[in-house]
C-alpha cells in the first residue's frame, strides 16, 4: 500500500569495499576540503583502526588540523561545543569521525556549530527545523549496527540537566560514508552478534513502522536480506571479509530504513533498558525483538509474513502457507537469537542480560515516553509494555 | 527575452482555510485548557512536563498560533499569541495551511501527521509522546469516535458519561472562558 504522503530523503555517498578508506583524499578533495578535524575514541587508536585513516591519507594534500581521541561513550553538550572552538581555533575546513554512534554523534553536533558559527548546541535541537547545507562531513563506521552513518539524527547528552537531546535534520547526514571491511575486522563475536542485531531491529522495526514507505521498504528488504545470510557466519567466523562488509552495507541500508521510516517499541523499550538497567543496545534489541513482533502482529501480519522471505530465504519461504509465514518469521527471529547466543554467548532475555525483575516498573515508565514509541503500529501504553517486559524476562 | 514580460507571481490565498485554522487553534488552546481541569488523564500527563513549560502550535508564515503553559497540578493555560515560538519548551510548526487544516479539522492525527513530514518541531524532543498523548485525549473529546477512532491507534480510555459532560462542557464553558 502506497502512503498517502511520504518523505526519504538519503544525500550520502556509499564508498565501500576491502579498502575503501583509499579513497578518502580524493572525497576530501572532492569537497574542496584539505584540512579535515579527525573525531575517534581511545577504542579505535588501542585497536589500530586510527592508523588505517592515517596511511590512506598518505602522500596526499591533506593535513589533519585536530584530532580528538577522547570521545566518550555518550557523547555531550559540553564536549560538542568544545570541540566546535577547537575545529574554528584550528581552521579546519571539515570533519571526520571514525568510530561507533557517540562519535558520529558528537560530528554531527560539531557540524552543525562549526556551519552556523555558533557556540552553544542547544540552540539547534529539535526536528526538521535546521537550516542547512553544513560543512563536508565524512563517516567511517568501525561498527555494523548502529546505522548512524546513514540516519539525520543525532543524540547528545546534556549532562546538566540528564536528559537526551534529539537533532533531526536531512542537514546531518554525511556527505559521504566509507564502509571499509578492515574497520570491523576486530569485533570481537558477541559484539558483532550484538551490533548485527541492532542493524536487524532497525530494518524490521523499520519495515512495520507507521511512516514506512516503498523506498524505506527495499533498504529495509536488502539489509534483513544481508543479515539474514551473512550474521552466523560473521559471528562464527570474524576474519571472514565479505561477511564483514555485508554486514557494514546492511547496517548502512538499515540505518537509512530507519532513518525515514523510524522504529518502533522495540526501541522504545530497548532505549528505555538501557539507560535503566546499563545494557548495551545490541543486547535489548536481540532480547525484545521477536516479542516486539508478536506485539505488532495484529495490525502487520501481512508485513512480517513477508519478511520471512529475505530473513529465511526462497526456499523456507516457499514452503511456508501464506497464513502461517508472519509466526514462521517470528520463530526465524527467535532462532537467530539462539544461533547467535551459542556463537557468541549474546543473551536471550532480560534475565541473562543482568536485568532485575525491581527495575520492571522503571523501564516501563520510560519506556511509554520514549519517542519511538510514536511511530509503532499499537499504542504502547504501560500495561502492554509489562507484558513485553514479563515476555521478554526469561 | 524581456524581463518585464515574466511578471511576479504571488501565492494564491486560501483564506477559508486560514479563517478555520485560526478559529481552530483558538478552540484548540480553550480546550486544552478546560479539558485540563477535570480529566484525570490529560492531568497526569501535564503533571511530568515542567512547571511553566510552554507549548506552541503554529502555522507559519501567516496563519495564527495557539500555545499553552502549565501552571502546576496538572493544570494547563491557554496563551494565545502571548508566548514567542523561539522562547516556547517546545515548538510545533505545520508545514503548510492544508496540512493544518487537515489536522485541526479532524483528518489527520498527530501520529499520521509526525509519520508524513507536515510539522517541524524545536526544543525539548523528549515530551514528544506526553505532548502527543494529551492531543490524543483532547481530540477524542472535541471529535465524535467514529472521526476520533481514525486520528489515533486506539481511543483514550474515558468512562462514558464523563466523556459526554466533559465534552458538553467543553464545547460550551471551556471555548467561551477557558473554564
Amino acid at each position: 500500500m502506497i502512503p498517502h504522503h511520504y518523505e526519504f530523503v538519503f544525500p550520502v555517498k556509499i564508498i565501500s569495499g576491502h579498502s575503501a578508506l583509499d579513497n578518502l583524499p580524493a572525497a576530501l578533495a572532492e569537497a574542496d576540503a584539505c584540512r579535515p578535524m579527525v573525531v575517534t575514541d581511545a577504542g579505535v587508536v588501542k585497536v589500530g583502526l586510527l592508523k588505517v585513516l592515517l596511511d590512506a591519507l598518505a602522500e596526499s594534500l591533506v593535513t589533519i588540523g585536530a584530532l580528538y581521541d577522547q570521545t566518550p561513550p555518550d557523547s555531550s553538550t559540553d564536549l560538542v561545543n568544545e570541540l566546535a572552538a577547537l575545529y574554528v581555533a584550528k581552521s579546519c575546513d571539515s570533519l571526520i569521525a571514525i568510530g561507533g554512534g557517540s562519535v558520529i554523534d558528537t560530528c554531527k553536533g560539531v557540524n552543525i556549530l562549526v556551519s552556523k558559527q555558533a557556540t552553544d548546541i542547544h540552540e539547534f535541537k529539535g526536528a526538521e527545523s535546521l537550516k542547512g547545507p553544513l560543512k563536508p562531513f565524512y563517516v567511517v563506521p568501525t561498527t555494523a549496527g548502529t546505522g548512524s552513518e546513514a540516519t539525520s539524527a543525532a543524540v547528545i547528552h546534556d549532562p546538566d540537566k540528564h536528559v537526551k537531546m534529539l537533532f533531526i535534520s536531512e542537514w546531518l547526514m554525511p556527505r559521504a560514508t566509507f564502509l571499509d571491511t578492515r574497520m570491523t575486522l576486530t569485533l570481537p563475536p558477541k559484539l558483532t552478534a550484538a551490533t548485527g542485531a541492532d542493524a536487524l531491529s532497525h530494518a524490521i522495526e523499520a519495515y512495520i513502522s507507521i511512516q514506512k514507505n516503498p523506498m524505506s521498504d527495499a533498504y529495509a528488504w536488502q539489509a534483513i536480506t544481508l543479515i539474514g545470510t551473512y550474521l552466523r557466519q560473521a559471528t562464527a567466523n570474524p576474519s571472514d571479509k565479505d561477511s564483514r562488509l555485508a554486514l557494514a552495507n546492511a547496517s548502512t541500508m538499515a540505518g537509512t530504513a530507519f532513518s525515514n521510516a523510524q522504529v518502533g517499541c522495540v526501541h522504545s523499550l530497548g532505549h528505555a533498558t538501557g539507560e535503566v538497567a546499563r545494557v548495551p543496545h545490541g543486547i535489548c534489541m536481540n532480547i525484545f525483538l521477536p516479542w516486539g513482533l508478536r506485539l505488532n502482529q495484529s495490525k502487520r501480519e501481512k508485513e512480517i509474513g513477508e519478511l520471512l522471505l529475505p530473513l529465511a530465504g526462497a526456499d523456507l519461504y516457499a514452503q511456508t502457507p501464506a497464513p502461517e509465514r508472519a509466526a514462521k518469521t517470528i520463530a526465524e527471529v527467535e532462532r537467530l537469537k539462539n544461533d547467535l547466543y551459542e556463537l557468541s554467548g549474546l543473551p536471550r532475555t532480560l534475565k541473562e542480560a543482568g536485568v532485575s525483575r525491581d527495575q520492571r516498573d522503571e523501564i516501563c515508565a520510560t519506556a511509554i515516553n520514549d519517542g519511538s514509541a510514536v511511530m509503532n503500529p499499537v499504542e504502547l501504553d504501560l500495561k502492554t509494555a509489562q507484558l513485553l517486559f514479563d515476555q521478554a524476562y526469561d | 527575452m524581456e524581463a518585464k514580460n515574466f511578471p511576479d507571481i504571488k501565492p494564491n490565498r486560501a483564506l477559508v482555510k486560514v479563517a478555520v485554522n485560526n478559529f481552530m487553534l483558538f478552540a484548540l488552546g480553550r480546550a486544552m485548557q478546560s479539558l485540563s481541569h477535570n480529566d484525570p488523564l490529560i492531568q497526569n500527563e501535564v503533571r511530568t512536563w515542567p512547571e511553566n513549560f510552554s507549548l506552541v502550535l503554529g502555522v507559519p508564515p501567516k496563519g495564527n498560533q495557539m500555545s499553552v503553559r502549565s501552571v502546576g497540578n496538572g493544570r494547563l493555560r491557554s496563551m494565545g499569541k502571548q508566548i514567542n515560538p523561539e522562547d516556547a519548551e517546545v515548538s510545533i510548526q505545520v508545514k503548510s495551511v492544508h496540512s493544518g487544516f487537515r489536522m485541526l479539522t479532524g483528518q489527520l492525527g498527530p501520529d499520521a501527521a509526525y509519520a508524513q513530514h507536515a510539522m517541524s518541531a524545536k526544543g525539548d524532543l523528549s515530551y514528544t509522546v506526553s505532548v502527543v498523548r494529551v492531543l490524543d485525549t483532547v481530540e477524542a473529546y472535541l471529535f465524535p469516535s467514529f472521526i476520533a477512532k481514525n486520528l489515533m491507534k486506539s481511543l483514550p480510555p474515558i468512562p462514558f458519561w464523563r466523556k459526554h459532560l466533559l465534552r458538553l462542557k467543553t464545547y460550551t464553558l471551556g471555548l467561551l472562558f477557558g473554564i
